[in-house]
């Protein structure tokens, strides 16, 4: 009787936080800025998600390890009062704050010059005294990546290196991919520790089997999604800057059209008789 | 004292007749019949009594071939002539020059050359010979073309067959 009602408690425990640890989903927006309670799992409020609130400069962004560090990376720009960390419910008047926003900035160039591969070289090394780093160098294209906080100044300096004859700039707001991705890594670990604990408890073999397969497949999913961040915090602390150099100098002169010998056996023979004739 | 009208055509068909045949065989034994032993990769494809057309699979094709010289130039000079063609007006490089000779002994000049035909860079082997004639010379002219793996690894060859080209 005491077995079964252990297989009966134990089972209900892996069901619920089954349903909870799978949840892990792109967060509702309700959820996502102002509900403390939607995703409790361990009793701390996720109303953490506040932290993305405070007015930061994005190109002062560093990007954090969440595979090594406990802390939330978004965590350490979190205002210090701690307000909204502690899961305390805002007065419904109270104007949530600013929501900082994560950028990746990506800029294209074509310039004129007067020799491109002196440009390129000029180019690269102005990109590397700005921290930046050569992407790739495929003919008269390069493409560099700089850190976000210099971003601005490279992108001013390109028209010193030529005439800009076209140029464009894109940014893209990820924001919400780095909070969904955030929250979902958070739950999946939260979840896969509520199954360690149920799993020590756990006697019947079924119930260990069921939790252990369960703690693999999060145990993945977290890594993946861990991997996903820190490819998202790469691109947002480092921004791209590709430029196109093309040579200012007029085309060559064609060759001049081959002057027929005086002597007509000459002008029969060559290769390009001998590739015509057979 | 002249002769009589009559006389006249008598003694020039005379004298005039084996002049006529000593040139006709002159000329003949000038133009000749150009024959060559081919290296045994390549397959003929022409052999007539002024040319010689052979290829291989990979593309590689020698030709032998003879032009009229009224001019009788000297084999330096049509050798000269043709290296500044190829090299100042047809953009071949020059990788040596050497002369050589036939079985016969008879001597010859050969240039060696690269050149870019249809984007690809091709070897190009060019060896001339002067057969002097009665009324005109002849210009023995073999030419050796490939892509340049095929070109480096046939040469020899070619060299070799190009020894046996007669007359």
């Amino acid at each position: 009787m005491r077995g079964t009602m252990n297989e009966f408690s134990g089972s209900a425990a892996l069901f619920f936080l089954l349903l909870a640890g799978c949840a892990s989903g792109p967060v509702p927006p309700s959820q996502e800025s102002e509900s403390t309670e939607g995703l409790d799992l361990t009793g701390q409020p996720l109303a953490r998600v506040h932290v993305f609130a405070p007015d930061i400069n994005p190109t002062n962004f560093t990007p954090a390890k969440p595979s090594t560090d406990d802390k939330d990376p978004l965590l350490a720009m979190a205002p210090e009062d701690g307000a909204a960390g502690a899961g305390a419910p805002q007065a419904a008047d109270q104007k949530p704050a600013p929501r900082r926003r994560l950028m990746i900035y990506t800029a294209r160039f074509e310039l004129l010059v007067a020799n491109v591969k002196e440009s390129i070289q000029r180019f690269q090394k102005s990109v590397t005294d700005a921290g930046g780093y050569l992407q790739s160098l495929h003919g008269d294209t390069i493409v560099c990546r700089v850190p976000a906080r210099t971003f601005d100044a490279v992108v001013a300096s390109v028209p010193s290196f030529g005439v800009v004859v076209d140029e464009s700039i894109q940014a893209e707001e990820v924001t919400r991919a780095h909070l969904d991705l955030t929250l979902r890594i958070e739950t999946a670990e939260k979840a896969r520790e509520r199954l360690l604990k149920i799993l020590e408890r756990a006697q019947a073999t079924e119930d260990v089997l069921k939790i252990e397969q369960e703690v693999r497949r999060l145990t993945e999913e977290i890594e993946r999604m861990k991997g996903e961040l820190k490819l998202l915090e790469e691109r947002i602390a480092y921004s791209t800057v590709e430029v196109r150099f093309r040579s200012a100098a007029p085309e060559p002169k064609p060759m001049p059209l081959r002057r027929q010998s005086r002597f007509p056996w000459i002008n029969a023979v060559g290769v390009e008789h001998a590739l015509a004739s057979f | 004292m002249h002769l009589r009208p009559s006389e006249r055509p008598a003694v020039s068909r005379r004298r005039f007749a084996p002049r006529l045949a000593l040139a006709a065989s002159l000329a003949l034994t000038a133009a000749g019949c150009l024959t060559m032993e081919t290296p045994p990769e390549f397959l003929v494809i022409d052999d007539d009594t002024s040319e010689v057309r052979a290829v291989t699979p990979d593309d590689a094709r020698l030709w032998a071939r003879e032009f009229d010289d009224p001019l009788r130039g000297s084999l330096a000079f049509w050798s000269e002539t043709l290296k500044t063609d190829l090299t100042d007006n047809r953009g071949y490089t020059l990788i040596q020059q050497r002369e050589v000779k036939t079985k016969s002994g008879r001597p010859g000049v050969e240039l060696d050359c690269e050149v870019t035909a249809q984007g690809a860079a091709r070897g190009y082997l060019v060896t001339l010979f002067i057969v002097e004639g009665w009324m005109s010379n002849t210009i023995q002219v073999v030419e050796f073309t490939a892509p340049k793996n095929a070109f480096d690894s046939r040469v020899e060859a070619v060299r070799s067959a190009i020894a046996t080209i007669r007359p």
